[in-house]
């Protein structure tokens, strides 16, 4: 067992933060067991898996995992591995099935995960061996919100419903927005970035502050797909903007909290025809008809759901950004990224979404890479043996205080340029490795936890 | 068949527009394109079919651009706040396989010429990435060379080593 305690590497009532927990192997492994093995995942959407059959795979931290939706069309995951010797049962990496025969001695198994059959079964098992109690290693909890399908392995957990906490009222935005429900573009991309995956995480839940720096090469170009509400297009600083700190650990930035936001997308949808026209005004009747308060905040911007999951939602007539920052080791990230739109949205919407989401926060868009060498060149800084007795600094807007007036809006609302995003994260991330808020006891073999 | 003559011709092109890459004369490189090209790049999925690995038209790309965006990248490079490539990587283009052959449609002369392609980058101090794969262009004869009238870089890889902040 480990004798580190978070809560002395994490000091934030000083902003500041040890840089060995970005690159200390021990403290990684803990984080499998402690956040990943405990915390509700993302694991795809349901549009990607429409039919009985359907498949598509993800990681769980480092477990592989099948998502599949059987034939009586409920989703079910697994732990990809078959439970005779371990092979990975699924090597692809989506298609449809009804059946996987386990390539290295033929266990096979049906798509509601039970091991249909064993070869050598009468002859090698004497017809002996419990079938039923054979089937592919169950995924503990699934759940879906809106289409998003999350996984937690900790039997125990509490409902996702409650893991999302107030930023259900967030999502709510995003997810009734789109008047035939949110559909996935198939296909992903996927890269590898040499870092630590909380500073992609961390990046996204609350870190304005980088953009005018590590993007500033894009603010200038004539291109006209970037958010509209930003500078590219509508002139810097004439909206105000805010961030906001949600439940156990999540946050977004870059919110509008004065309704200005429909009147960007107005802008928009006017130079795509009358029919995106309509289009947009019927997705911001149908947040009226939610709350005022929602269809004022009107899209997410960015931000990130506690531990690994970001989202960017800019706009009705752009495509959300999902990313999920998957650890291979301390310093590495496996980078899943998807695009999705509006089931209903209008063609013209559609047509650009793919490629809009290529040119930005994508593996060879605009923003994407800036970022990666951020976080390749912030995991390195913290391997010397000086450089883990430094910390980094979280002190942007500490001590500042919440912004107020917004009572119908939910979370921890802080002034644009805040680092209070990142802390709350922080704060969620010890607790759950120090074993305490929010760490569920029926959790065994806690590593770091050195009370309870 | 292709003329030995012709095929010299087209092999040139390709080196010398690689060397244009590794030495970052990308302005130069640009107009090697016509104002109409398009330049693809498909995501690449693990599949049960070799054919559907090649993910087309409906799926995400990596990259998917016409001239105009072409142009903003390179611009972008150049802004002294583009620090993916500044300082700038190390860069090795391996071209090899060139086929050629008359197009099928397209304007009178068009080859479709496929090569194979290794693109090695070295960037700071340990950063080593290698990428794989092929690459399909169309080239349209232009005075005593050629013009790209569309590229379509298909890696090999699914999970790409690295963001791309280079060009294939
Ligand atoms: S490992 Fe799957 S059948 Fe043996
Ligand atoms: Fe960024």
């Amino acid at each position: 067992m480990l004798d580190i305690r978070m809560d002395e590497l994490i000091r934030l009532d000083e902003g500041l933060i040890s840089r060995r927990i970005f690159f200390d192997p021990e403290i990684y492994r803990a984080e499998l067991d402690h956040v990943f093995a405990r915390c509700w995942l993302y694991l795809g959407h349901e549009s990607e898996i429409p039919n009985p059959g359907d498949y598509t795979t993800n990681y769980m931290g480092e477990d592989p995992v099948l998502i599949w939706r059987g034939m009586d069309g409920e989703i079910r995951a697994f732990l990809n591995s078959c439970r005779h010797r371990g092979m990975r049962v699924c090597r692809t990496d989506s298609g449809n099935a009804h059946q996987f025969a386990c390539p290295f001695h033929g266990w096979t198994y049906g798509n509601s995960g039970e091991l249909k059959t064993v070869p050598n079964f009468d002859d090698g098992y004497f017809g002996d061996l419990d079938k039923d109690s054979w089937g592919l290693h169950p995924v503990s909890r699934l759940a879906s919100y809106g289409g998003f399908i999350f996984g937690n392995w900790d039997a125990g957990a509490e409902s996702l419903d409650d893991y999302l906490g107030n930023l259900r009222w967030y999502l709510d935005i995003m997810i009734e927005r789109s008047i035939g429900g949110i559909e996935v573009i198939p296909g992903q991309q996927r890269y590898s970035v040499d870092g630590n995956w909380k500073i992609a995480s961390e990046n996204f839940v609350g870190d304005s502050y980088h953009l005018t720096h590590s993007h500033g090469s894009c603010y200038g170009l004539p291109v006209r797909m970037l958010n509209p509400a930003n500078a590219i297009t509508y002139g810097r600083n004439k909206l105000t903007y805010y961030d906001i700190a949600l439940d156990n650990g999540h946050g977004f930035t870059q919110f509008i909290l004065t309704g200005e936001r429909i009147e960007v997308e107005r802008a928009l949808a006017k130079e795509m025809g009358p029919e995106v026209v309509e289009y947009v005004e019927e997705c911001y009747a149908r947040l009226v008809s939610l709350s005022q308060a929602q269809a004022d905040v009107y899209a997410l911007p960015f931000g990130n759901v506690f531990p690994n999951f970001s989202i960017n939602d800019f706009s009705a007539l752009r495509p959300i950004g999902l990313y999920l920052w998957t650890p291979k080791g301390p310093g590495r990230i496996e980078v899943w990224q998807w695009g999705a739109t509006d089931r209903d949205a209008p063609q013209a919407v559609k047509d650009v979404a793919r490629i809009d989401f290529a040119r930005g926060q994508a593996t060879a868009g605009i923003f994407g890479p800036d970022d990666t060498e951020n976080f390749e060149q912030v995991t390195q800084s913290t391997a010397g043996a000086v450089g883990q007795r430094l910390d980094f600094n979280y002190q942007l807007t500490l001590g500042g205080k919440a912004v107020e007036g917004f009572e119908d809006v939910p979370g921890h609302i802080s002034n644009y340029i805040s680092e209070e995003n990142q802390r709350r994260f922080y704060r969620r991330y010890a607790n759950l490795m120090d074993g305490g808020e929010g760490a569920h006891q029926t959790y065994e073999k806690p590593r770091l936890a050195a009370h309870g | 068949m292709t003329s030995p003559d012709l095929q010299h011709k087209v092999e040139q092109f390709l080196f010398r527009e690689v060397r244009m890459l590794a030495e970052g004369r990308f302005e130069e490189w640009l107009d090697l394109f016509t104002e109409d090209t398009r330049y693809l790049m498909p995501i690449r999925e693990t599949t049960a079919t070799r054919e559907d690995s090649e993910r087309g038209e409906e799926f995400l790309p990596h990259v998917d651009d016409d001239k105009d965006f072409m142009r903003a990248r390179v611009q972008r490079l150049r802004h002294h706040l583009a620090h993916a490539e500044q300082p700038p990587s190390r860069l090795r283009y391996f071209v090899s396989n060139i086929e050629v052959e008359d197009a099928e449609g397209g304007e009178k002369g068009d080859l479709d010429v496929r090569c194979n392609l290794l693109v090695y980058q070295s960037r700071l101090e340990r950063t080593e990435k290698i990428f794989v794969g092929r690459r399909e262009d169309r080239l349209r004869p232009e005075k005593d060379s050629f013009l790209i009238a569309s590229r379509t870089v298909v890696l090999d890889q699914s999970l790409l080593p690295r963001s791309i902040t280079i060009f294939f």
